[in-house]
């Protein structure tokens, strides 16, 4: 142990060299450097060089771990100044003083640098933190445990003076990590970890998403250009369909329906409140676009390519102009009757946990959170009820309607679920418009659209946890998903060895990810795949054309802004893909499925990571995993004809299994890189 | 001449105007454009004229409900942020005497059983709409136009005659005088008959003059408003890296940039940030090559980028 100041380069912890060129290799422990902070004020930040080969930056200012680099720690440059490649920092983003104390309004603290200390080659930066409302204090060490370039361990090491029944937060911003966990108490909506009341040891751990673009083997990504865009109406592809004809239709965010032909764009419809569906009728009479305030039907009568009729087909839900609102679909089945869903309001009108988590979404009733079912006799039927903001909605080739939620209260992660009539998918504020309340009528009409009810009964928590469908597969927040759009469901040949699976686009991630259900007891269930990524911008709307192209439609705005765009991603037939085909639930673990052979290699159970969790179903904004733990795998078979690798692990229902192999090559010599799917285990095997 | 006064105001009011490029402009063909603005229900439907005649449509009750004069919609509710808010008109609310659905097909004072709307169909070449809606079962189609100034015409067409005679609901008493198309009576003060055998009928109402001309009230957004609406999600004032660089210290800091592929070191000043945001590939920083940034030359105005260099300046 020793204790020093700081703003000294500290050498007494390992050994370096210096090569000819002025590099400094650490060969042995941990070396410490000073570098320029940006004020002149300020003390220097600390560089911290391991002969692991993976070095981090703290700024005693800001009382905060900056950065980890891997490579080279840095050289020293003819002033005898030591510079590190500010290019390779993978920052953590963190607050300037990043503990506050309270609750809402958060008290700031008082800091004061004390050091650090090293043990063991790890270095302990140590501060005291006071409260100056109640004169608590803390003793703090803080440590980065390095596990890889993908992992950090922050570990807080907290002697406080007081007890006290107040929350410590540290604050955090998830959306640039693929995870985080903790010990302490997660909320991910205000990036705050909580910790609870005078918890000694607290870590946050910080998963990181590997930067390297992924295209399948046998895969491309085109860019096709889109219409000039006319401020403020602006081009925001929210969905895509395609006619006979050969056009393709697109809606968008401001209002109109573009609709590409020939390789030339034209303006098919304008002027509609938020335009977030659009589908070709199925006897090409048409173009219906799903409205926030409701479903239309666009006619181009006189065959000028433009439409001229805009017919209401259905506008029997309550909408009452809350940003929030949103209508998503429709998708038509073989009956031709048509599926629309419709999200809550944000933070506005009746919530089912009233004195709870304060930023719940609320109903102002009236089918809101739910998928509507127009028939072709014109019938309305609330057919599902208990989504949140169900951004997308789509349908497979035998008629099965799916639509994603977004994370959020009552919806721990976001995820993609399988609607069936009469199904309860989990939010609640969409229960009071079930029949059993004798609330909103059956079907809504010009005098009862308009009225929300000012008041509801309370509902009963354990009668909606009873009634709540499970969701088909969870899409892992953070992991592959933020916020997720339309699943589309790929061709039976013509988009590679993934007949009739998901592929979903994500706005946050700037990805598309992939899902292949199985059903066990008669229910789907499943596991997400990354399948490439990224995308130029906020991907949202996919739709396979005829020929089996995955159009996908990227909106700019978002949680990941950028420009508006359309890319087609193609499939070569004559390369195969090296992916996990899928994986299937056994008796005993699970089957991965490979697309190729896998190389005769030294798979051994220890080299497969399995994490099982779970996530709380509470009013909360999202969940972290719950019930954590490392699943030993007994034991790894593969087929002879090494396409199936068989896992014997123990299983549990209810859980999420997130199954990470080592890299693997196929016998073809491709390597794996999507190497990791999460199963959603709603239900054993009989 | 009010509209021409109007459109003056507007003009004036909105030259240094950070709301102007989300402004739904009218130039030579009908605009009709849905999003939420002020009226009785969320399902309101815009329609403007070239010339600078507008009025507003509720189609969850089926009512024309208001006009104005001047300039169109100012669509930042929809087109900043998260969208989806309440987007202002640009004129002075005249009402058309009609708070909820103004007709009655049994009796002159019995609210219809159902009303449904239809939707609106497009004339092709002018793109003026003719809004379409069941009363009680019978297919009306209405459209609505301004003759001449300060007069407003809507014309009403019923799928059926003698089916009973029909009343339109009109609260005349803030307008200058309502004149009935042929066959068409007062029923009463404020109810209009329009007899069984008649299914063409229009009312047109002369608007009083508008006493307090419309006043545009730009948004002035601070540049610290103007930095979290455009610039805060990729770059930080607190020295966090995002996709862009930092802000915190920005003017006068050294900076490596490359331009037109050449590297080299300067110091930010003022036109360097003007640069940045107007053209921002002609300098780019250090490690930021592979997020390119898309230009606000049409976004912001030059009060907005003033604004946001005395930020910059004054954080």
């Amino acid at each position: 142990m020793s204790p020093i100041g700081w703003g000294q380069n500290d050498d007494r912890h390992g050994t370096f060299r210096l090569t000819n060129d002025g590099e400094l290799v650490v060969t042995q422990g941990v070396v410490i450097r000073e570098t320029r902070s940006d004020g002149l004020d300020k003390s220097p930040r600390l560089a911290v060089g391991s002969a692991d080969g993976i070095h981090h930056l703290y700024d005693p200012n800001t009382y905060s771990v900056q950065a980890i680099w891997s490579g080279s720690f840095g050289k020293v440059n003819e002033n005898g100044e030591f510079e590190y490649d500010e290019s390779k920092l993978k920052y953590f983003l963190l607050r300037d003083n990043p503990w506050s104390f309270g609750e809402a309004p958060f008290r700031k603290l008082e800091f004061s640098w004390k050091g650090y200390t090293i043990r063991d080659d790890q270095v302990y930066f140590r501060y005291g933190m006071r409260d100056t409302k109640t004169q608590i204090s803390w003793e703090v060490e803080e440590h980065l445990e390095i596990v890889s370039e993908t992992q950090q361990n922050l570990h807080f090491s907290l002697e406080a003076s007081d007890a006290t029944d107040e929350y410590l937060n540290y604050w955090v911003k998830q959306t640039h990590f693929r995870r985080l966990s903790t010990n302490g108490q997660q909320n991910q909506r205000n990036l705050v970890k909580n910790l609870y009341p005078n918890q000694k040891e607290f870590t946050v751990s910080f998963y990181r998403r590997k930067d390297t673009p992924t295209v399948p083997h046998g895969y491309s990504i085109r860019e096709i250009p889109i219409p000039e865009q006319s401020i403020p109406i602006r081009f925001e592809p929210t969905d895509i369909d395609f006619a006979k004809d050969g056009s393709v239709y697109v809606s968008n965010r401001t209002g109109s329906v573009w609709r590409l032909k020939d390789d030339q764009w034209s303006l098919f419809a304008e002027g509609l409140h938020e335009a977030i569906g659009v589908r070709v009728a199925p006897d090409g009479s048409g173009v219906y676009v799903m409205q926030k305030p409701e479903l239309t039907f666009l006619q181009d009568t006189n065959g000028d390519g433009v439409a001229d009729l805009y017919s209401t087909h259905e506008d029997r839900f309550r909408f009452t102009g809350q940003y929030h609102e949103f209508a998503y679909g429709p998708r038509i089945n073989s009956k031709g009757e048509m599926f629309f869903s419709t999200g809550l309001a944000s933070g506005s009108y009746h919530k089912a946990a009233p004195d709870g988590y304060p930023h719940q979404m609320g109903s102002a009733l009236g089918y809101r959170g739910w998928v509507m079912k127009r028939s072709p006799d014109g019938s309305l039927t609330p057919f599902a009820s208990g989504l949140r903001s169900p951004a997308g909605i789509g349908m497979n080739a035998k008629d099965e309607l799916f639509i994603t939620d977004n994370q959020g209260d009552w919806v721990a992660s976001s995820y993609l679920g399988h609607v069936e009539e009469g199904d309860f998918l989990g939010h609640p504020a969409s229960f009071w418009d079930r029949p059993e309340y004798g609330i909103t009528p059956a079907v809504l009409d010009y005098k009862t659209v308009g009225e929300m009810p000012k008041t509801v009964p309370p509902l009963d928590p354990e009668v909606f946890r009873e009634a709540r469908k499970l969701p088909a597969v969870w899409l892992a927040h953070g992991d592959l998903t933020n916020s997720p759009g339309s699943p589309s469901f790929a061709p039976a040949d013509t988009f590679g060895p993934f007949a009739g699976q998901a592929f979903i686009a994500d706005i946050s991630h700037r990805t598309v990810v992939r899902v292949a259900l199985e059903k066990v007891n008669g229910a789907y269930q499943g596991a997400v795949f990354p399948f490439i990524r990224p995308l130029v911008s906020a991907s949202f709307s996919t739709a396979f054309d005829p020929q089996g192209n995955l159009w996908v439609g990227s909106v700019g705005r978002g949680w990941t802004p950028g420009e508006p765009a359309i890319e087609v991603i193609s499939y070569d037939s004559s390369q195969t893909p090296f992916e996990i085909q899928r994986i299937a639930l056994t008796r005993k673990g699970f089957d991965l499925h490979f697309t190729q052979p896998l190389a005769k290699s030294e798979i051994t159970n220890t080299s497969i990571s399995i994490i099982e969790f779970q996530f709380k179903y509470w009013d909360t904004y999202g969940s972290e995993p719950f019930n954590e733990a490392t699943v030993p795998v007994k034991s790894s078979a593969l087929s002879p004809d090494q396409r199936i690798l068989s896992l014997e692990v123990p299983l549990k229902a209810e859980y999420i299994y997130n199954i990470q192999l080592p890299e693997l090559m196929s016998s073809e010599g491709l390597l794996l890189e999507n190497n990791f799917g999460i199963y959603t285990l709603n239900q054993l095997l009989p | 001449m009010t509209r021409l006064i109007s459109a003056i105001l507007l003009l004036l009011s909105s030259v240094p105007g950070f709301t102007a490029p989300a402004d739904i402009s009218v130039t030579d063909k009908v605009v009709i454009q849905r999003c939420v603005i002020d009226g009785p229900s969320a399902r309101m439907i815009a329609v403007g004229f070239p010339g600078g005649f507008n009025y507003a449509f509720d189609a969850q009750n089926c009512a024309p409900v208001y006009v104005w004069q001047g300039g169109f919609v100012d669509f930042s509710g929809e087109t900043l942020g998260r969208g989806g808010r309440k987007c202002e008109i640009l004129g002075v609310k005249q009402s058309l005497g009609t708070a909820t659905h103004p007709l009655r097909l049994k009796d002159p004072d019995s609210l219809p059983d159902s009303i449904v709307f239809r939707g609106y169909r497009r004339n092709p070449d002018t793109g003026t709409p003719t809004f379409r809606f069941e009363v009680d079962g019978q297919l009306v189609e209405q459209s609505i136009g301004s003759p001449s100034e300060d007069t407003v015409q809507i014309s009403l067409d019923f799928e059926h005659t003698n089916t009973g005679d029909k009343f339109y609901h009109l609260d005349s008493s803030k307008h200058e005088q309502v004149t009935l198309s042929e066959g068409l009576r007062w029923h009463r003060p404020g109810v209009v008959t329009i007899p069984s055998r008649i299914n063409k009928a229009s009312i047109s109402i002369s608007l009083r003059r508008v006493e307090d001309p419309f006043v545009r009230k730009p948004k002035q957004l601070s540049g610290a408003q103007l930095y979290s609406y455009y610039c805060r999600a990729c770059h930080s004032n607190d020295g966090t890296k995002l996709i862009g660089p930092t802000f915190k210290n920005l003017l006068g800091r050294s900076q490596e940039i490359t331009r037109q592929g050449s590297p080299n070191t300067i110091t930010v000043d003022t036109n360097y940030i003007r640069e940045s945001i107007n053209n921002p590939q002609a300098a780019i920083v250090k490690g930021y090559e592979n997020v390119p940034m898309p230009s606000f030359v049409t976004i912001l105005s030059e009060q907005d980028m003033e604004k946001l260099i005395e930020y910059f300046e004054n954080p």
